[in-house]
């Protein structure tokens, strides 16, 4: 709370208010307790106003003001767009009457285009006039597997940015039943599971994650499994096992946070199970707090990365 | 001072005399009258003044071999706020992947002793996204106990939008942190490596860390896509105002700059043109400059032996044949 900016949203650090920071701060602090406060509930209600300050035309989120493109932040701020809608009903109960009502139906139209524009994006490497000359000339790398998510329009599609595409997507299909969202989850998985590392993990994950010289990343790791919520056990015993192995020498709190998450999702440890709770690891930034404090609450409803409709 | 200097050096490196560096400090005198304005921002005329030092260890001796590189070139920063950006890539203390943090200590102590207003440490780490958990694991905090409160991450800092002028790549505008717009004098603190898509990455190179991981992602893939060569010339053009120092004390060879193997070369290598202290450190290595893409690309006629003004330690004796990355033979010097 003390870090926020006047402008309602939250700074990684310190100065302009970003998307991810005010995303994942407005997401923890849903899973704080089951009746906020006024206070949290007014931070919430500012900071979901400062993200639909930033929406682009296009349906997608800038990263901060300053930016004139949409990126993967969308992902985050859609997650955090329908959690303040279903938080207050109005996905399920539909077009009220009240003042109210109107911003909740506000933001579920404001969620319903950045689902939109996660849709129509397609990595580079799979689309255009580069990837039709790569596939040609088979250059490496030049078959990647559909449904990968990039970080910036134009540029190939990446581990992190595609698991936060799941958490997204998911959560749309589950909330409307969409075929073309469902089979948009299952691409993206399945993109997930093709850039899986010999040692069961995940790094950031180019085409060239094959390579039996590459290590995975704790971070990458802990959320492209967590993605990967109810695949068969013998397929996600490896990665299950590494981020057990990992967590007690994660290196960051948003590491520990993502392995502490995935190992939740797939019923490895108990969400209120806090032996490594992260005070070892000093809090550098919002996104490490929020990431934290989501990590901690685990078991909270609320919590979008652990709630069972991702 | 030049004759109270003590000189630590491994017993087969012969040591640096008195005579070579009173000459290069004296050609080095008038080289930076001719080369660079008032400022200390390149002219683009006469030869570039690059330095080699030997430095054998990062033990006690390094603060007096930074001393004397900043005395070599005549580095006035006085009330100046300077950025000072090592190369941090991944989580290590012992392979040869990062700056080692003593010689950041070295390079920020002689910048607050030579009268610098401000001196931060700045990095955007390209893969790893909790950059003060890498800088923790690389070592930077027994040598900096409160890094953090001069320590900015430049993947997550303020932004501005700056249009390119005749790009080499394909951006036409990137977005760049204000920590480094703003500063007076920006400090490449980089890494001797070897680099298995371009060859090598030197000062010059370690300047893709000044490009926010907040906007473009982990790995900043936009400037693959945009030409990694080109992006690298271009980001050098956008920053005029350089010192650049290279820790070749403890090199990588091989699969850098990442996968390499750790190569013992000695040296610190420094300069205000980047592209002649890149020149002299791909020399160093046993690497032909005039192969290198981006060297090409930016420096032109200035990549030439002939053109940069060789100090302290001539680099012939000092060279040592780095194994190159895999499929890069054609990069090796003749």
């Amino acid at each position: 709370m003390r870090a926020r900016n006047p402008d309602g949203g939250w700074p990684y650090v310190s100065g302009q208010s970003w998307t991810e920071p005010t995303a994942l701060a407005i997401l923890a602090l849903r899973t704080t307790s089951v009746q906020p406060d006024k206070q949290v509930v007014e931070a919430c209600r500012r900071g979901i106003d400062w993200l639909a300050a930033i929406q682009r035309g296009d349906g997608g989120f800038a990263p901060t003001h300053a930016v004139g493109e949409s990126t993967w932040v969308t992902s985050l701020a859609s997650i955090a767009l329908a959690s303040g809608a279903l938080a207050s009903g109005a996905l399920a109960s539909g077009a009220l009457a009240s003042g109210d009502a109107r911003r909740r139906n506000a933001q579920f139209a404001r969620w319903n285009r950045a689902i939109a524009w996660l849709l129509a994006q397609k990595p580079a490497e799979t689309s255009g006039v580069i990837g039709f000359l790569q596939r040609l000339l088979d250059t490496p790398g030049s078959h990647p597997p559909p449904g990968g998510a990039a970080w910036y329009p134009g540029t190939a599609a990446w581990v992190a940015p595609t698991a936060m595409r799941v958490f997204a997507m998911a959560r749309a299909a589950a909330l409307t039943g969409d075929p073309i969202l469902k089979h948009a989850v299952e691409q993206a998985r399945n993109f997930l599971l093709i850039r899986r590392l010999a040692d069961g993990g995940w790094n950031h994950g180019g085409w060239y994650a094959a390579s039996e010289r590459v290590a995975s990343y704790p971070e990458t790791t802990g959320m492209a499994l967590a993605a990967l919520r109810g695949f068969p056990p013998q397929v996600m015993r490896p990665s299950i096992d590494l981020a057990e192995a990992s967590i007690a020498r994660a290196g960051s709190l948003e590491a520990w946070a993502w392995l502490n998450m995935s190992l939740v999702i797939h019923n490895r440890r108990a969400p209120t199970e806090r032996s490594d709770a992260p005070v070892e690891f000093p809090v550098w930034t919002v996104r490490d707090l929020a990431l934290g404090i989501l990590s901690s609450n685990a078991s909270s409803p609320a919590n979008p990365f652990t709630a069972s409709a991702t | 001072m030049i004759s109270r200097r003590p000189v630590v050096l491994g017993p087969d490196i012969p040591p640096l005399t008195r005579r070579y560096f009173f000459l290069g400090a004296l050609a080095l005198s008038t080289a930076c009258r001719q080369t660079f304005s008032h400022d200390g921002t390149r002219a683009g005329r006469g030869p570039s003044a690059v330095s080699v030092m030997r430095a054998p260890d990062y033990g006690p001796g390094l603060s007096q071999i930074v001393r004397d590189i900043f005395t070599l070139h005549r580095l006035d920063v006085r009330g100046k706020r300077v950025v000072v950006k090592p190369n941090l890539v991944e989580f290590s203390a012992d392979a040869p992947i990062n700056t080692h943090p003593a010689v950041v200590k070295a390079v920020v102590e002689e910048l607050e002793a030579r009268g610098a207003a401000r001196v931060l440490v700045a990095e955007g780490p390209g893969h790893r996204r909790a950059t003060l958990d890498l800088a923790a694991a690389a070592g930077y905090f027994d040598f900096f106990p409160n890094l953090e409160s001069r320590f900015v991450d430049l993947n997550l800092g303020d932004v501005t939008r700056v249009v390119m002028v005749s790009p080499q790549s394909h951006l036409r505008e990137i977005y760049l942190p204000n920590t480094v717009l703003g500063c007076d004098l920006l400090v490449s603190l980089a890494k001797l490596k070897t680099h298995h898509w371009v060859g090598a990455t030197l000062a010059m190179k370690n300047l893709f860390g000044l490009v926010p991981g907040a906007i473009y992602g982990w790995p900043k893939n936009v400037l693959h896509w945009a030409g990694i060569p080109e992006c690298i010339a271009d980001l050098h053009n956008l920053f005029p105002r350089q010192f650049s120092v290279v820790d070749g004390i403890e090199g990588m060879e091989g699969d850098g700059p990442i996968l390499g193997q750790k190569k013992l070369a000695g040296v610190m290598v420094a300069g205000r043109d980047p592209i002649s202290v890149d020149a002299t450190c791909c020399r160093l290595m046993g690497i032909e400059p005039e192969r290198i893409k981006y060297l090409q690309l930016a420096g032109g006629s200035r990549i030439a032996e002939a053109s940069i003004l060789q100090v302290a330690e001539p680099w012939r004796p000092l060279r040592q044949w780095f194994a190159l990355p895999p499929g890069m033979d054609r990069l090796r010097a003749d």
